[in-house]
């Protein structure tokens, strides 16, 4: 009993140990870009959340539509108004795992490419993804980087017939956070 | 004893599994600062349908409306129910900051020319500035009117400023859900001088207006607004309307009784009567241009 009691307190022990092997940041940066025959559409988040636990690979996004800055004020307006529909799906979020993390080898001031996979949920639609990106270590922060498509369609976000050519069907997702030791 | 081991076992087992990805996703989940954002695209346009509405254009972007009235319905067969002719009112608007909008326009009935000032004081929702939560959006508007039109001389204008009048309103709205919206706009207008000695020289009016969203990009709207003290056979402006918005552009069409475009006509000295067919069909375009 008395070992029993042991694991008990060991486990606890451990889950703070891994704890400290968190790296969190709330103002990452995504961005987003749109190039359409008419239009080039750009868009700039830096309030991004993301969590990563460094014992499983495991990693977490979460966005605020809302905090989306456009050059345009009124493209801004009709994006949170119309696209993605801030005010009923006012955030999303990518749960998912970086693969092979084991074989990921934590050195310092190197990077590797890393491919992440998980589910992503838009405008309240889940939907499974891959994402290829890298990562490193410099000063105790993880910087990660990543480019993906997604399609606009996959999310049921509408584009009205006479904005067709303004708005592209696949946008490119640019992600790029510092991760702090927590 | 064996129980007991089971127990600690299941507890452990439970344990581990809370190691999962919502796990992390609770460690970055605090909706605390964006509960109470401030709320956005109340209504589609600057204006309702004639009414001023709470939007206002952002900083450093001008909007050009372009907006029209044909005649009255009841004219009949002759005149192509109204269609042969038309009022047009030409207005520009310019975005200082994104709390304050200047405005310049010009009527072709009475050859009316305004100047106009909006401004927010509170937008619906938590305020950016303070920690105020405003119930609705609140946004003041005033406008001055200069009628040029010598009522001595024929095709002469003249400026003077006792051909002056005013507008003051302030406007409430609030956005009750995705779709519908309302807005009360209580309205004090005032003339520097009045035809008749009798004639009163202000106009008070209560501006009541509404839309509600019917897809992403189109709206009904509709206004009423009664007015006191005004002269005898005025009457209240009541128009009904559809918004269709396009990237840059918004278009409005409407039915109403009321021919002007501006305050001083539609609010002041409106005399068009829904009961006898004084209806007007017209249109309101606008476009918006950024320059940033």
């Amino acid at each position: 009993m008395k070992k029993f009691n042991f694991l008990i307190i060991f486990v606890f022990v451990s889950q703070f140990l891994f704890s400290q092997d968190r790296f969190i940041t709330r103002n990452g940066i995504v961005s987003f870009s749109s190039e359409a025959p008419l239009e080039k559409i750009e868009a700039i988040n830096n309030k991004v959340s993301c969590v990563l636990d460094f014992k499983t690979g495991e990693i977490v996004f979460q966005i605020y539509m809302i905090s989306f800055n456009f050059d345009k004020a009124l493209m801004q307006e009709h994006f949170n108004e119309k696209y993605v529909e801030s005010e009923i799906y006012p955030k999303s979020i990518f749960k998912g795992k970086i693969q092979n993390w084991e074989s990921v080898n934590k050195k310092q001031g190197e990077k590797y490419n890393v491919k992440a996979s998980g589910i992503i949920e838009i405008h309240g639609i889940k939907k499974e993804i891959g994402a290829d990106g890298t990562l490193e270590l410099i000063n105790k922060e993880v910087h990660i980087q990543s480019d993906f498509f997604i399609r606009v369609s996959d999310f049921n976000i509408k584009v009205p017939r006479i904005v067709r050519n303004n708005i592209a069907k696949e946008v490119i997702i640019n992600v790029d956070v510092t991760l702090n030791k927590m | 004893m064996k129980l007991k081991n089971l127990f600690s076992c299941l507890f452990l087992l439970c344990y581990f599994s809370s190691f999962s990805q919502d796990e992390l996703l609770d460690l970055i989940n605090d909706d605390s600062n964006n509960n109470e954002s401030t709320v956005f695209a109340t209504f589609k346009g600057t204006k309702i349908i004639n009414l001023q509405s709470i939007e206002l254009i952002h900083k450093k972007e001008l909007q050009f409306m372009i907006s029209h009235r044909f005649g009255r319905i009841n004219t009949g067969a002759y005149d192509l129910y109204g269609l042969d002719y038309g009022e047009i009112r030409l207005s520009l608007d310019y975005g200082l900051l994104n709390w304050l909008n200047i405005g310049l326009a010009r009527s072709s009935n009475g050859k009316i020319i305004d100047a106009s000032l909006k401004y927010k004081i509170f937008d619906q929702g938590k305020s950016i500035t303070s920690n105020i939560i405003s119930p609705f959006s609140i946004v003041g508007y005033s406008s001055v009117f200069l009628d040029p039109v010598d009522p001595y001389g024929a095709r002469k204008l003249s400026f003077n400023t006792s051909r002056l009048s005013y507008v003051n309103q302030v406007l409430f709205a609030r956005k009750l859900s995705k779709n519908f919206s309302l807005q009360f706009s209580p309205t004090l207008f005032h003339y520097n001088s009045v035809q008749d000695s009798t004639d009163n020289h202000d106009v008070i009016a209560l501006g009541l207006g509404g839309r509600y969203k019917f897809s992403g990009s189109t709206s009904i709207n509709f206004e009423w607004i009664p007015t006191y003290y005004n002269i005898s056979q005025n009457t209240n402006s009541l128009s009904i309307g559809i918004d269709i918005e396009t990237g840059g552009h918004v278009f409005q069409l409407m039915l109403t009784n009321s021919l002007g475009m501006n305050e001083k006509v539609f609010i002041a000295e409106n005399t068009g009567k829904w009961e006898d067919k004084d209806i007007h069909l017209g249109f309101n375009i606008t476009r918006r241009f950024s320059f940033k």
